[in-house]
Formats: structure tokens, sequence, C-alpha cells
């Protein structure tokens, strides 16, 4: 059975801008609390404007709840090599985010663990994704430091 | 008069025949000779253009971009980045601790930029409130459509340029005859654009815009008038690897000095423009 866990975390974001017109996540979920959820695939949709990612979440009493999750735009994750076979149904995952306002299950996702240790990124740049690019852009300053 | 006289001491048809030389096929050929040299300096612009998100491993980026990869940054506060990035104090701090630096100095630029007609409708703003636009691209701007985070495609022609954009599958056209294409009147979420080359930039200026809201950096959106305007600037760089891209928004109802953003874009001769499959997210929030 599965065991659903959730760990909750409050920090503080920086103020980069985070208003997209087709869609701002702060309108949908909220943006300064960070939740973890277990669950296994049941669909997976690489489309615009957002990809959805669809799991089950068994709780503690057994009951399965259908979870829905949205990461980065399906252009932007193409190019990086997703497909839509990326997360198959049956996956059984780690993924976190931010929760809904409306305290449904609902996340933008930041990260998604796999059994495998595997950390698969694929979130809403806005915002959710900043911290991960500029760790990314520190280690690129470094190398061309070094080349240099 | 010498030059006239020339004319009287011909025959008649002679002079004629040179008269009309002189008056309609010189200047039709100089004229011809304007377009053929301002084609041989207009910059190429031809091609697919991408944005950092769609490419962050391109070694042609340069770490500002990278910091901008979004939807770019504020030219102000772009500049300001690379100021910090090139100064040797700051080899060892983080890109983040950069950012924030860069943003203070943005907080601070918006309190000369934003009027108090905009900072009243920012404090009046309600995140949970804004409408997600469920796969309908009308309310979202000029700005976000040539700075979302997806590809570009330019095609010039000696009347017009066409650019197409993967987000929305939209697609402009950019006259470069203002007198032939005036503005008809009727606003449009892309609005009515006119342009003309300066040396290796185009430049692009566009009214009749629909009002959408706006992101500013380290601030809250806005909401631009029905007066708001835009220059655009695509400048191909010296070796034509990249566009650099400036739009300036110019509305005094929300700002009290243009609002300058930019982002640089990348030339991707081996890419496409991809079909954006838009699904409907109604009925999952």
């Amino acid at each position: 059975m599965l065991k659903r866990n959730i760990y909750t975390l409050v920090f503080t974001l920086c103020a980069m801008s985070s208003v997209q017109g087709h869609h701002n996540p702060a309108s949908h979920y909220v943006i300064d609390k960070m939740v973890t959820v277990e669950g296994i695939v049941t669909q997976f949709r690489l489309i615009n404007p957002h990809v959805r990612l669809y799991f089950d979440v068994t709780g503690e009493n057994g009951e399965v709840t259908s979870w829905f999750a949205e990461g980065n735009a399906a252009g932007v994750l193409k190019r990086k090599g997703w497909t839509t076979d990326s997360l198959k149904p049956g996956t059984h995952i780690k993924i976190s985010g931010y929760p809904a306002r409306d305290g449904g299950p609902k996340l933008d996702w930041k990260l998604i663990e796999l059994d495998d240790g595997t950390v698969m990124r694929g979130g809403n740049t806005v915002g959710i994704e900043q911290d991960l690019l500029l760790d990314d852009i520190d280690k690129r300053r470094q190398l061309e430091d070094e080349e240099s | 008069m010498k030059f006239i006289n020339c004319f009287v001491r011909q025959q008649r048809p002679v002079a004629l025949a040179r008269l009309f030389t002189v008056l309609v096929l010189l200047p039709g050929f100089f004229a011809n000779n304007a377009v053929a040299a301002e084609k041989d300096t207009r910059p190429d612009l031809n091609g697919v253009w991408v944005p950092v998100l769609v490419s962050f491993d391109d070694p042609r980026w340069r770490i500002a971009d990278l910091v901008c990869a979004r939807t770019g940054c504020s030219l102000g506060g772009f500049n300001y980045l690379q100021e910090l990035l090139q100064d040797p104090e700051n080899k060892n701090r983080r890109t983040k601790e950069l950012l924030v630096e860069m943003e203070a100095y943005q907080e601070k630029f918006n309190e000369k930029l934003l009027t108090s007609k905009a900072r009243q409708s920012q404090a009046d703003f309600d995140p949970s409130q804004e409408a997600s636009l469920d796969c309908q691209p009308d309310g979202d701007g000029l700005r976000h459509q040539a700075l979302a985070p997806l590809p570009t495609e330019i095609e010039q022609h000696d009347d017009r340029v066409i650019v197409r954009y993967e987000y929305w599958n939209a697609e402009r056209v950019i006259y470069l005859d203002a007198n032939s294409h005036p503005f008809a009147g009727e606003s449009s979420r892309l609005g009515h654009s006119v342009g003309h080359y300066e040396g290796s930039t185009l430049v692009v200026e566009t009214t009749g815009l629909l009002p959408s809201m706006t992101g500013i950096p380290t601030s809250e959106p806005i909401m631009l008038s029905a007066n708001a305007t835009a220059v655009e600037q695509f400048k191909l760089s010296d070796d034509g690897e990249a566009l650099d891209f400036i739009m300036e928004i110019i509305d005094p109802d929300n700002f009290n000095l243009p609002y300058q953003n930019y982002r640089r874009m990348l030339k991707a001769p081996d890419w496409e423009l991809d079909t954006f499959v838009c699904e409907s997210i109604t009925g999952e929030y």
C-alpha cells in the first residue's frame, strides 16, 4: 500500500516576476508553500499551455484519490527531450510542488523523483524552477572561469 | 541655366527624349538603386530564433541571458546585472545573490517607472481572481507574445516583415511602407505594426493594442491602457548569431517613463516552429 506523505515547508520566494498572461500560477496555487506526495501515474499529457500529469494517491485508509499536476509548457519540455512516454502509466513517483489554493488534489510541480533515484524536473519555470536554473548557472559560471 | 539651354539647343524630339530621361527614368533608376542599397545593407533576420529556455545548453548564451531566461529582464536590469557579473569582486558570489541585487535595483527603478494609477491597480490586484485564458489567446498581450519562451521565425520581404511565433501559432505582419498601410482604427491583440531599418536594426512601432495584463519585473502585473503603444528593436549582432530584442512600452497612464524589456535570441538554422497544441484546463482547477 502506498503511503501518502505530505511535507510542508514554507519559504520566501525571490520577487522575480511570476506573471504570465495566459496563466498565472499564483491564481491557482499557493506559491509560498511546498508539498510532496507519492502516487502512481495514470496519464501524462504533453500539451500546452502546461503539461499535465495525472496520478493516483492512496491514503492511509486505503482510499484512492486522483491527483493532477502541471509542469512547464510542452514546447519547452519537448526541446529538452520529454516525450509522451516520459512518465508512463504505472510509474511510482514522489512529486513535490505548490499546492492548490482551494485545497484540492492539485499541484504545480517542481520535482518528480522515481524509484531508481532519477529526479525529473520539468516544472513551470515561473518562480518554481528559478532556483534550480540558478544552480545550473552557477555551475556554468564556474566552468567558464576554469576555462578562462 | 546652362542645363536648360542644352535642351533648348537640341532638336525638339531629341530634347524631349533627354528630358524624359531626366524627369522620368533617372528618378526611377535612383529609387531602384536606393531600394537595392537598402536591401544590401539591411540585416538578414530571416530564419528561426530561439530563446534561452529551449536552448539552455547552447554555449553562445551569456550568463546574464541565462539569468533572464523566462521572459527577459528590463533593459536597465539586464545592463546592471551584466556589470555585476563582470565585476571581478563578484566572481565568487552566487548568481542568486547577484540576482537579488539586480532586483533591488529594479525595484528602485519601478518607483520612478510606475504612475500612481498603476500602483493603485497593483494594490487592487488579486491573483486568485485572475482568469486563466484557457487556450484563448485574446487577453494575452504583445509583450508576452513576443517574450514567451518559445521560438520565433522571421521572414523579410521588400514591403513587409512577417514574424511567426510558436506561442499561440501567432503571426504578425510588420509593414515597411506606413503610408500604404495606415492604422484602420480597429484595435487588436497584437496591434498594427509598421517598421523600418536603421542600420542593423529593424525598428517596429505598434499602435492599436487592446488592453492586456503585462508583467513588470519584481512587481505585480498591470493592465495596460488602450493608449499603450510599443516600439520594438530587433538588432542583429555583428556576427549574425544573435538577435537582441528590446520592447519599449509607452503608456503614460501606467508608466512615467518608457518601460523597456530586453531579451536575446540565438539563430537556429536547423530549427522549425512546432505547432502549439493547446488543451483547455477548464474544470480541473
